[in-house]
């Protein structure tokens, strides 16, 4: 069978090659891609051919995919599409309702604002390490509905950019290792930060102000899974905040567990 | 037999193994993210290279001028060759089992034993390619131990480069991986006994390398290492500023 998934993804680079080795692994063959940019982000169409048993397995491969941020797919059983130039439809015609929903909405209300964060992404690289006025002046800016994913979002492209500015070169390491060697030293370059065991404890932390609820920690989740998913153990890790400023404690704690 | 040293040749020595250990380690890092095939076949080989003909090779020839003996000495051009070749097979071995997966002791210690027992093989090899008017005899412990200077210093270097970050992996490997080269050679020369034979056989010397051929290829390795390690470090800071968000 033939089938059309659209992919929304955060980031072009390396988007075709991280989908196309799970396409290959779930046993299907891509027959055709198209890549476009939107103001929500980067959309990848692709036309793949395999086993439709196989199809659940390869709808949850790309819905756990971290470059995807949502996808739609659309089945279209085509044994004769021996003549695939004129057999072939674009993504735009034909298309049935979708059959499978987003991993993570995009757009909607929960959702991160992908425009707006990608709009300041430049700034921050440029004043990178003192990048915290920008990213207040960004939370002010953004929906009340969307200031949590659109913070987690521009946390999780600074911290994949710093991981490939600054840690990519050297082995691969295992969780501790990476945590100490590569997050510590990032979380360092912008806060007072320390180790321990598997929390990284960063202090007067200006995006948790005493009394602003952001308990969360949306930004710093994300940096932290950008630089952890780019050394390439973040699919095997949760990032959570354990303590927050906001509510009292002395310091923001994350904890990064397997 | 009474020999001495020449000490800035002993200190160009160890600069020039650390300039290759540089170039090499800055090139064996990029082993883990280079694409599986070519790509990654082909960093192996230029670290490797690097490594075994650089820092290794090229240290170890300085270091036999800088051993100053009352004697004619030349190099048998086949077996100097030969000891290029096994520094430089082990030690791409060596950095290819460090870069494959998750960076880890398990993958450390096979490592460094390749490495290590490369710049062994190298100098004993290399040792046996000089052609002199002497034989030569090891104290067996001290070769032991020069081979063990060999591979703890090279696992040091190593981790140095896989497992850290920033200045220390940068730095700090070269330096201590100068410090295997160097180590081992040392202690190997210290290892090793000569008796004179008084035999000169001028037919041995025909078509061998003498000093002045061996101080031509030494620089020639040289100025490449260094144009090598100012392009990487050039590339790397243009690909740094480029790189967008």
């Amino acid at each position: 069978m033939e089938v059309e998934f659209t992919v929304l993804s955060d980031r072009r680079e390396g988007l075709l090659r991280g989908l196309g080795n799970v396409i290959i692994q779930s046993g299907f063959t891509l027959l055709r891609q198209r890549m476009s940019t939107l103001e929500t982000g980067i959309q990848l169409w692709l036309r793949v051919s395999g086993r439709e048993e196989r199809l659940l397995e390869l709808e949850e491969r790309l819905g756990t995919h971290p470059m995807v941020l949502s996808f739609e797919s659309e089945h279209q059983v085509s044994p004769h599409s021996t003549q695939p130039s004129r057999s072939v439809a674009g993504p735009a015609s034909a298309r049935r309702p979708p059959r499978v929903a987003s991993n993570l909405p995009a757009g909607g209300s929960s959702g991160p604002a992908v425009g707006q964060v990608e709009a300041e992404l430049p700034g921050l690289a440029r004043e990178y390490p003192r990048i915290f006025p920008r990213l207040l002046g960004l939370r002010e800016k953004l929906p009340d509905g969307q200031k949590a994913a659109s913070m987690e979002f521009a946390g999780r492209r600074v911290g994949s950019w710093v991981y490939k500015r600054d840690y990519a070169l050297g082995g691969r390491l295992d969780l501790p290792s990476a945590l100490k060697q590569i997050a510590l030293p990032a979380l360092r370059n912008l806060l007072s930060t320390d180790l321990k065991e598997n929390s990284l404890r960063i202090k007067n932390n200006p995006l948790c102000m005493p009394g602003s609820h952001c308990r969360a920690g949306d930004f710093f989740s994300g940096f932290l899974r950008g630089v952890l998913d780019e050394s390439g153990v973040g699919g095997q890790v949760t990032v959570r905040e354990i303590y927050c400023r906001s509510e009292g404690a002395e310091d923001c704690v994350f904890e990064i567990v397997n | 037999m009474t020999a001495q040293y020449n000490m800035i040749l002993v200190v160009l020595s160890y600069l020039i193994s650390v300039l290759g250990s540089f170039t090499s380690l800055q090139l064996a890092i990029a082993i883990p993210q280079a694409r599986p095939g070519r790509e990654k076949r082909n960093a192996i080989l230029a670290a490797g290279t690097a490594m075994g003909g650089g820092a290794i090779w090229a240290m170890h020839f300085i270091a036999m001028l800088a051993y100053e003996m009352p004697m004619p000495v030349a190099y048998d051009t086949f077996i100097t060759l030969v000891s290029a070749l096994i520094a430089i097979a082990s030690c791409s071995i060596g950095l290819a089992i460090a870069g494959s997966g998750v960076f880890s002791v398990d993958k450390l210690l096979p490592a460094g034993i390749f490495m290590g027992c490369g710049v062994a093989g190298m100098h004993y090899t290399g040792m046996a390619a000089m052609l002199m008017p002497a034989e030569v005899y090891y104290d067996l412990n001290i070769l032991m131990i020069s081979v063990v200077i060999g591979v703890l210093a090279s696992c040091a270097a190593l981790w140095l480069a896989f497992h850290m970050r920033g200045q220390r992996q940068m730095f700090g490997s070269a330096l201590i991986m100068g410090m295997a080269v160097c180590g081992m050679h040392y202690t190997g020369m210290a290892a090793a006994n000569y008796r004179h034979t008084g035999n000169i056989q001028e037919a041995t010397f025909a078509g061998a390398m003498s000093g002045e051929y061996l101080g031509l290829s030494i620089f020639v390795i040289s100025v490449a290492l260094l144009m090598f390690a100012l392009w990487i470090t050039q590339a790397r800071r243009r690909r740094r500023a480029s790189l967008a968000i």
